[in-house]
């Protein structure tokens, strides 16, 4: 195996193994209905979070930049995103208490660089605004689309996809740490596959084996946190900023295509492939209008290097 | 991953460069006040990487924007100081996506880290115009002692400098791609030669 393909198993094994535990643990350890709750939040933060401490020594533990905080608050928002995913509590107080959580993660991310624009005063409630709107979207989509082992299958689809624009526009290490999310949200999804497969028709209310019925609520917070942070840091990141990120991560809401109508009515199984279809579409689309704004880039500096007669460049690149 | 490989940069020396700077091609630099103020007008800071592995394929950059000042003692002939700041920002390489990815967080960090310094601390003389260099450089936020060579020429027209040296970029915190792109730079430093074509 080659270190690449080391690489690549390093960063998605570990947090796929430890989603799978953590929603299989919570089983055990939680009653039913909180398990329920928590545990595909949980083990996606887990994982995520797992990810990160196992990278090499460019990602300290101890948050020193912004972009270190994108491993941590994951936790925060499994911990309130689970907390509010409760039956008792309105869909007003979701929002508002996520706002919470969204605002301290853009306090967190929002860097403080003079060279920022819009500066950090604007950015701070833009962001915030931007992880609400995720989150919104995500957990107000009908049970029947949001619940189940296809709604992490399909928010792992459209997490990969983001973590590979930012990996290939910005940087690898950031598209490392979405990936690794990635992969725990894989990790609930199979854990998801085989509990169902697992669970007998009576056993619906075992702790053990129960599917994640109402997991979805949860797992958008995370989803909304890690994407959408994401995907923010890599947009500022470049000094001309790469806004068609801040898109990509909006990418799951073409599920509410399937929340009503003809296509709310199709086998699960063409419903998946078609909603797995339809993120790949707009994330492959916003790799286009990337690519399309990078040939459009007029840095003579970096598409015509200063060479000249004299220059110690041109001698050495007709010599290597 | 492997396409972010290919664009991964960094070091190791190309004879062809140290044979481009001769003194002879080089355009002095005028004393003011005993001193050199320098700038990508006229002169150049280069640096090569290449991979690890049996495919070096070396990638050349450098950066647009710096100012500086050398103090010369024009009796001796000999430099007696070296303070440079360097716009990180202005970071160019041949190839535009390089360019960017060398910006971001896996290597120069430029948003957080916009300025690169040299500050030298001691200058010892050789033979010949030739003296080892002693100084802090901050890269990347991190600030560490580096020594190296210098070959210059001190005439009434100005100062001339050439120097080629090696650093560790994982000296600087930058860390990634390690086992993919090679941990030593080489900086390839020319006085009296602009880094903008002419």
């Amino acid at each position: 195996m080659d270190s690449v393909a080391i690489e690549i198993a390093q960063t998605l094994l570990p947090p796929l193994l430890l989603a799978m535990a953590v929603a299989w643990a919570a089983g055990f350890l939680l009653s039913a209905e909180v398990a329920a709750r928590w545990r595909a939040a949980a083990g996606a933060a887990a994982g995520m979070f797992l990810g990160y401490a196992l990278l090499p020594d460019w990602a300290p533990l101890a948050p020193e930049r912004h972009w270190h905080w994108l491993a941590y608050l994951p936790v925060a928002a499994a911990i309130l995103g689970a907390a509010i995913a409760g039956k008792g509590t309105a869909a007003w107080e979701r929002l508002l208490a996520f706002a919470v959580v969204a605002a301290v993660a853009a306090l967190a991310l929002v860097p403080d660089w003079d060279s920022l624009h819009p500066p950090r005063r604007v950015w701070i409630p833009l962001l915030t605004g931007y992880l609400t709107l995720i989150y919104a979207l995500l957990a107000a989509l009908p049970a029947r689309v949001r619940g189940g082992a296809g709604f992490a299958y399909l928010l792992a689809v459209s997490a990969f996809g983001v973590a590979a624009l930012v990996g290939y526009e910005v940087s690898v290490k950031y598209g490392q740490l979405g990936a690794a999310f990635a992969s725990a949200l894989v990790g609930v999804a199979l854990w998801a596959i085989l509990a169902r497969r697992r669970a007998a028709p009576g056993d619906e209310a075992d702790a053990h084996t129960a599917p994640p019925s109402d997991n979805g609520l949860a797992l958008a917070a995370v989803y909304a946190v890690a994407i959408g942070s994401l995907a923010f840091v890599g947009t500022v990141e470049p000094t001309e900023p790469a806004t068609p990120l801040l898109f990509a991560p909006l990418a799951p809401m073409a599920l509410w295509l399937f929340a009503a109508g003809s296509l709310s009515r199709i086998k699960p199984i063409l419903a998946a492939a078609l909603q797995t279809l339809l993120i790949v579409a707009i994330l492959a689309a916003i790799a286009i209008w990337l690519y399309s704004r990078a040939a459009d880039e007029t840095d003579e500096w970096s598409q015509r290097p200063p060479a000249d007669a004299h220059s110690g460049l041109s001698l050495a690149r007709a010599a290597s | 991953m492997r396409f972010a490989a290919q664009w991964l940069t960094v070091v190791s020396v190309s004879l062809a460069m140290v044979q481009a700077a001769t003194a002879a091609d080089l355009q002095p630099v005028p004393l003011t006040g005993g001193a050199a103020t320098i700038s990508a007008a006229n002169t150049k800071i280069e640096f090569i990487g290449t991979h690890t592995g049996d495919k070096p394929d070396p990638r050349h950059g450098g950066f647009r924007k710096f100012s500086g000042k050398i103090a010369v003692d024009p009796q001796a002939g000999a430099v007696k100081s070296i303070a440079v700041e360097i716009d990180t920002n202005s970071l160019f390489t041949s190839i535009p996506k390089l360019t960017d990815h060398l910006k971001t967080a896996d290597f120069f960090e430029v948003r957080e880290y916009p300025t690169a310094r040299f500050e030298s601390t001691k200058i010892a003389p050789g033979k010949d115009g030739t003296a080892q260099v002693t100084g802090k450089l901050t890269l990347h936020g991190t600030t560490k002692e580096i020594s190296f060579p210098v070959s210059t020429q001190v005439t009434p027209k100005g100062l001339t400098l050439v120097s080629q040296f090696t650093i560790e970029r994982s000296q600087f915190g930058m860390t990634y791609g390690a086992g993919k792109v090679d941990d030593k730079v080489t900086l390839n430093v020319v006085v009296g030669e602009p880094t903008s074509a002419k």
